[in-house]
This record gives structure tokens, sequence and C-alpha cells, in this order.
């Protein structure tokens, strides 16, 4: 079921007369994740408030379930929608228990009694966002994590068909924040809710949200799937962040290593990877090859934005090698990080060859009887520890 | 996980505490009256209190007036052929010819004991001890509504600047001669005038409260506020000629005697209406807690609200202050208090609570205040602050685990 649950025309939000964003369309389905994804005070708060009701929009409507926002009576909204928001509660003697049953207050009479059904619901909650241990602990005793899961149990206890949630995982450890996107991917799933989140993990927007929408420099920059979010180098856009410091295939960025000639990493297969992370933590530049684009390596490389010579998978240019081999030639250090040697890694091999006939610097992973048999005796030095490489850094 | 892991999360104490409460009262009550310059032993106090005020008219007819008892005789009304229906002091009875035919009867009410104790125990000790306990729940419970609405445990019934603007005018009523005016030279007068006062300034915190966005921001303004009336006071004081000054210092540093009952009518009206609002508003005070936005979004209207919660604390303020000048530390210290004694935050269970206590802790220091150094009485303020402070102290160190 995918209805729409959220239309929102030619909105503009923001503060009395600072407008953060404008002009904005979208829908947004029940029984979906969606993302508000930008830089920080892009407005993604701001959005979410606004649409929540809590901050009235400058211009535009919201539209929920087919009503505007402002026709609601409070009490019908509020047993729409529910929000998790950002700002600390700060409350003495209350128990988990009891914020969490705050929740049943739009579905509760008179004086906030609640009935047996209320505290199943209360207690359920609890249980759904793993916090049920927690349940008669005073609150604010609870660390930020457990703080964040009895608040969004408390939000879940409103029962509501809208979910909005302002960085509901940021406090988290990453066993909880799977948690969390687990159970928000079940709320929405099987209780047919719209989940409306925005997260600064960008690999969980994009590998658990089903809608992501981008918002920069005052309009909405991306509103769609995920999926389609690599071909235009969306997030790196979002974040100017250059080189394409993001990679869909890691969901995750590097830190930058730049581009050197002075070492030179021959590796494929994987191999490269703890390598080119201790050059780039230490800030130091490189170049590696011959990769093929699909291994692993690769990504991880080009977002340090470090010298690739790559290939297409399995695929052999030999144009890459003539640049590989002058680049062996700049270079002062060649490490060897002992990927395995077979039909398809031979690009490798000569390269190391090459090396051992130029008298290069050669610094190896492999046990010295293996690179003897292979590439013949050289002035090696042999290294067990990835980390032992930064002895040459100094 | 079974249903009995989350039953009612109900303090079991609560009920105990509320009882417990009523008890203190009761004592206090009894101990309010029976203590002072003129020591009434308690048991002549709970006779009083509870003696049915049965008082007993009886007509003589003309055989009986020989034996007419004098006993507890309150009103003596001969009724006579000629003269009417005249009344004789019981004391003066034995001056009249009970033989003149002409006398067709004689009514005589009888009543209680000792007038003496009655007067004291009715006109001084009871309404002075009503006073305090009423205006004690008021202050507690104004205290409670202000530090949930503005979160902030530090806020005590003045942070508004309701007293500094109730003294103000109370100052132009007794220094600057406003007697004459509209409200005239009695303690009555100057009621009104400092309740206008202190209305005065609710009406212009209401108005900034409907502008004014952030709670910390009118938290300032009624500080403010406040600052601003008292400089009118001391400015007052300045040109005021000694007597009356002394005078003002006196009323504005707060006290319960000298309560009429027609005041203290007045006090129990005003303050018992606004108990019940706050006691209905429990459910929206709780939803607060949390923070306006929560509150906002689980349905609360916040407009409404912060004008009940601004109303009902000042309506609350204001009538004790304008009667009895500023108390200090009961608004502050009670809500407190009873939040450490009670274990909980929530406003249904905190209101009558405070309402208990703050009524036992301020007619407790009130007794005090006018026994301990007798016949000099002490300002209530200082007993509650001397009184209080330890017990605040020694609570928070108690509770360090949960705040």
């Amino acid at each position: 079921m995918t209805d729409t649950t959220v239309k929102v025309k030619d909105l503009s939000i923001g503060y009395e007369k600072k407008i953060i964003c404008e002009n904005m369309s979208f829908d947004i389905k029940a029984g979906e994740l969606t993302c508000f994804m930008g830089k920080n005070g892009a407005g993604k708060s701001t959005l979410l408030k606004t649409i929540a009701g809590l901050l009235p929009s400058i211009s535009g409507d919201v539209l929920l379930l087919d009503k505007r926002l402002k026709e609601y009576k409070r009490n019908e909204l509020s047993k729409l929608l529910a929000v998790v928001l950002t700002q600390r509660i700060s409350v003495d003697f209350m128990t988990a228990m009891e914020i969490t049953c705050m929740g049943r207050y739009p579905h509760t009479g008179f004086m906030g009694r609640l009935n047996d059904k209320d505290r199943v619901i209360a207690q359920t909650s609890l249980e759904q966002t793993g916090a049920i241990e927690l349940a008669n602990r005073v609150y604010s005793t609870l660390s930020d994590g457990e703080k964040q899961k009895v608040l969004i149990a408390r939000a879940i206890a409103q029962e509501p068909k809208i979910l909005l949630l302002d960085e509901p995982t940021t406090h988290l450890d990453i066993k909880h924040k799977l948690e969390i996107m687990d159970l928000l991917n079940y709320l929405a799933r099987d209780r047919n809710m719209s989940v409306i989140l925005s997260l600064h993990e960008l690999d969980l927007a994009v590998k658990a949200c089903q809608h992501i929408i981008a918002m920069k420099d005052q309009r909405i920059m991306y509103d769609g799937a995920p999926e389609a979010m690599d071909e235009e180098d969306m997030i790196n856009r979002l974040f100017d962040m250059s080189p394409k410091r993001f990679s869909h295939v890691t969901g995750s960025v590097e830190l930058s290593a730049g581009k050197s000639h002075q070492h030179f990493i021959v590796a494929c297969c994987g191999t490269g990877v703890s390598m080119y992370r201790l050059f780039a933590k230490n800030r130091i530049g490189f170049t590696t090859g011959i990769l093929y684009e699909s291994e692993c390596d690769y990504p991880v490389a080009s977002s340090m934005g470090a010298h690739v010579l790559a290939n297409k998978p399995y695929e052999t240019n030999l144009d890459i090698q003539q640049e590989a081999i002058s680049c062996i030639d700049k270079a002062q250090t060649i490490i060897d990080t002992g990927f395995p040697i077979n039909d398809q890694t031979m690009q490798n091999k000569m390269l190391i060859v090459h090396a051992v006939e130029k008298n290069k610097t050669i610094i190896s992973f492999r046990n010295q009887e293996e690179f003897e048999k292979q590439f013949g005796k050289a002035q090696v030095t042999y290294m067990k520890d990835t980390a032992d490489v930064e002895k040459i850094f100094r | 996980m079974s249903k009995q892991r989350v039953q009612k999360n109900v303090n079991k104490k609560v009920p105990v505490l509320y009882l417990l409460g009523i008890l203190l009262l009761f004592a206090v009550s009894i101990v309010g009256i029976s203590v002072g310059s003129v020591r009434i032993p308690p048991k002549e106090v709970v006779k009083q209190l509870f003696a049915s005020e049965k008082e007993q008219t009886v007509r003589y007819e003309r055989d009986a007036y020989e034996e007419i008892p004098m006993e507890n005789a309150q009103n003596i009304i001969v009724v006579h052929d000629e003269y009417g229906s005249m009344e004789v002091e019981p004391g003066l009875f034995s001056n009249i010819d009970l033989k003149d035919k002409a006398i067709s009867s004689v009514i005589v009410t009888y009543g209680q004991d000792d007038g003496l104790y009655r007067d004291i125990i009715k006109d001084i000790r009871m309404p002075r001890l009503a006073a305090s306990l009423l205006g004690g729940a008021a202050l507690a419970v104004a205290g409670l509504l202000l530090q949930i609405f503005f979160r902030n445990p530090i806020v005590d019934p003045y942070v508004l600047g309701i007293s500094n603007g109730s003294t103000f005018v109370a100052a132009l009523f007794m220094l600057a001669g406003l007697q004459s005016g509209l409200f005239g030279s009695t303690p009555i007068g100057r009621f009104f005038a400092a309740f206008t006062g202190a209305l005065a300034v609710m009406a212009i915190v209401l108005l900034f409260a409907m502008r004014v966005k952030n709670a910390s921001t009118l938290l300032i303004i009624g500080i403010m506020i406040g600052y601003f009336c008292s400089a009118g006071t001391g400015f007052l004081m300045t040109f005021a000629d000694k007597e009356a000054v002394k005078g003002f210092v006196i009323y504005s540093m707060g006290s319960f005697s000298g309560f009429m009952w027609n005041e203290v009518v007045m006090l129990a009206f005003i303050s018992l209406i606004f108990f019940l609002a706050s006691i209905l508003i429990g459910k929206q005070l709780n939803a607060f807690l949390l923070g306006e936005d929560y509150a906002k979004s689980m349905g609360v209207n916040l407009r409404l609200f912060r004008i009940i919660i601004i109303l009902v604390s000042s309506v609350l303020t204001a009538v004790v202050t304008a009667f009895a000048g500023p108390i200090a530390f009961i608004g502050l210290a009670v809500p407190h208090i009873v939040r450490m004694l009670f274990k909980t935050s929530d406003s249904r269970v905190l209101i009558p609570g405070c309402i208990l206590y703050g009524a036992f802790m301020t007619a407790f220091c009130d007794i005090l205040a006018r026994t301990v150094f007798s016949p000099r009485e002490l300002a209530l303020s200082t007993v509650t602050s001397v009184f209080g402070v330890p017990i605040v102290i020694h609570m928070i160190m108690k509770n360090r685990s949960s705040t």
C-alpha cells in the first residue's frame, strides 16, 4: 500500500523573516522510510518541525492525508502524527515507562488516566525499541542512547500514522543504530506508517530508506530513490565534497590522501585497502595500480583522491600499463602488498618485475622465499604488519 | 514480558503521604490555636472546635421565673406587657423584680463557656491559622506551576514581579496617601490596592506572554518588571515620613497577623477556586514537563495553557501577597520538598501534595514566628527560611542519585 500521506506544495520554511528553504514540493508515501538529507543548517529540522505543525510555514501548504495541516484540530493531529526531537528532556523522578506512557496522552481522557490498554501499548513500544529492561529505571540516569530509545518508544506509543524523527540515531552505538533502523523499517512496512527522518549517517540513509529528499542552497536538490543518487554523484555534490569522497560502494567516506608520485602501491584483489588507509591517515599521497574498477580497492583509493590507474573490469589497456610503468620509474618507494599472483594479475606482476630491474626501493609483504621465486633476488625490505610501513614516513 | 512486571507504577507511599499531610494539618491547627501569649490547653481547643454550638433558647412562663438557671446564660429577653421586649445583661438580671405581673415571659438563650477563650480562638487565632494554611498552600501551588512552566527549579511565585507590583501599589496606598482616592483607608482598602497592583503586573506579563516565543524570555521580562516596581517602591519610601515608612516596612516583611474573618473568607474563596483549576490542568502540566514542542505534538493548546498557568499562579500569589505581604521561601521550597518526598514529577500528585504541605509548613512557621520570642514576633519569612533551608539541603543531598 503506497498511498501518499504527506503532500507538500510550494512550501517555504524558515523563522520569522528568514527563509531557509523555499518552493518545495514533494510527496511522501505510507509504508516507506523517507530521509531528509543535507548539510548542517540546510533546513532538515525546520522542515520536520513545519510538517509536524510545530513551526509555522512561511508560505505554501502542507497536506496530511489530503487535508491541510492548518485545518486539523489539535487532538486529531496528535493522533495522526508523533515526533522524536533532538532537544534534551530533563525531568526528575520520571521512569522510562512513565515517559513512554506520556505518548498515550492524546488517547487518554480527562485527567490523563491510563487504562490497561494504554499500559500494554506502552509496554509493547518499549519492547519494540529494545528498551524494556529500562522500564523502571529513572530516565535521567540513562545513557544518551538509552534515552533516545525511550523517546522513540514514547512516539510509537502515540500510535501515529506519520512518525517524524530528527536525527534519531545520533547517540546510538553501531548495533543500536541498526536496531533502530530495523525497527523503523518494520513500522513502515508492517504498520504501514510514513516514517520521516533526518540522518547524518549517509550510509544508513542510502541503505535503509526508500526515499531521499536532499536540501541545498535553499531548495530541494534531489527527490527520489537513493539507488539513483550514485549516477549523479548526488551526495558528493550535496555536501560539496571534492575529490569525490563519498562512495556508494563503500557507503562511506575516506580521508584524503592526495596524489603523489613518491610512493607507488602495487595492489589488487582487495590487498590495497588497509595500505591506502594507512597512507591517508598519515596524510601521504600515493599512486596505485593496476586495479579493475570492479575491485573493492578501487572506490577506496578513488575516494581518497589518490592517483589511481585502473582498467574496466577484466580488460587490459596498454596505455594504462605504459603509464603505470612510467609512474614506477618516477616513484621512490614501491610497495608490494602481497597480492595473489595468477593469470588475472599478470599486469601487476610485471610492475614489480620492472621495479626490481630498475633497482627501486621495494617494501614487500610476501615472505622472502616467495618474492625471490616470483621476481628474483633484490634489495627488499620485508614487512609483516601494515602498520610497520609508518617507519618509512618518519 | 508479563503484564505484572509493568503494573501501575504508582508510588505506594502516595496515599500514606497524603494522610500524613492531613494529620499534620490537623495537629498544627490544634497547636496553632492553643499556643500563644495566652496559653489555651489543647483539650479546651478541641472542645471549642467540636462543641456543637447548641444555643438553647428557653422560654420561661410566669410561674417558673424563680427557678431560672443563670449558668451559661448568654442573652436574656424580658417580655413586658407595657415595655415590650427588653434585653437584659445576665449579670444585671437579679435587679429585675420577677414578681411583676406584667412580665409575660422571659426568654433565655444559653450558650457555651468561657467567653475569653472563645474570643481569642475565634477572632485571633483561627483566622490567622486559616490564613496561614490557605496562604501557604496558595504560594506552594503557584511556585510549582511556575517551576513546571519555566522548566526551571529556582523559580518562585514572585519571579513575574507580582509581589513587587503588589507592594508598590500598597506603598502608594500607605506612603503616598492614595487612601483618599479609590480605596478608603482601611486594611481592606490596602488589600484592594495591593491586589490591583498585582493584577496589573499580571496583565502586563500576559501581554508579553502572548507575543514572546521563548519561556526564558518571559522569565527575564517578569524579573525586569519586578525590579522596576521595586524601584518605584524605593522612590516612594524616600519621600515618605518615618512613621509611615515604618508601618510599610513591617507590612512588606510579610505576616499573617491581624487577619480578620472576612479577609479569610475572601482568601479562601479565591484560593479554592484556583486550587481546583490547577488540579484540572494536571494532564497538561505533565505533558509540559517534556518541553513545549513535545507538549504541542501531543495536542496541548500552548497559547491557552500559557495564559492559564500565568493567570492561576499570579492570582494565587496576588491574593496572598496583597493580604499578607511577600512571604519568602515557601513558593520556592515546598514544591521541591514535595517532589522529593513523593518521589515523583507527576503534577496530579504534586498539586494536592503542595496544598497539604505548603499549608502545614507555613502554619507551622507562623506558630514559631509568634511564639519563639514571644511577645516579639519574628517575620514569617525569617522563620520559613531558617527552618526550610536545612530541610531542602538535606533532601537534595539525600536525593542526589536521581537528580
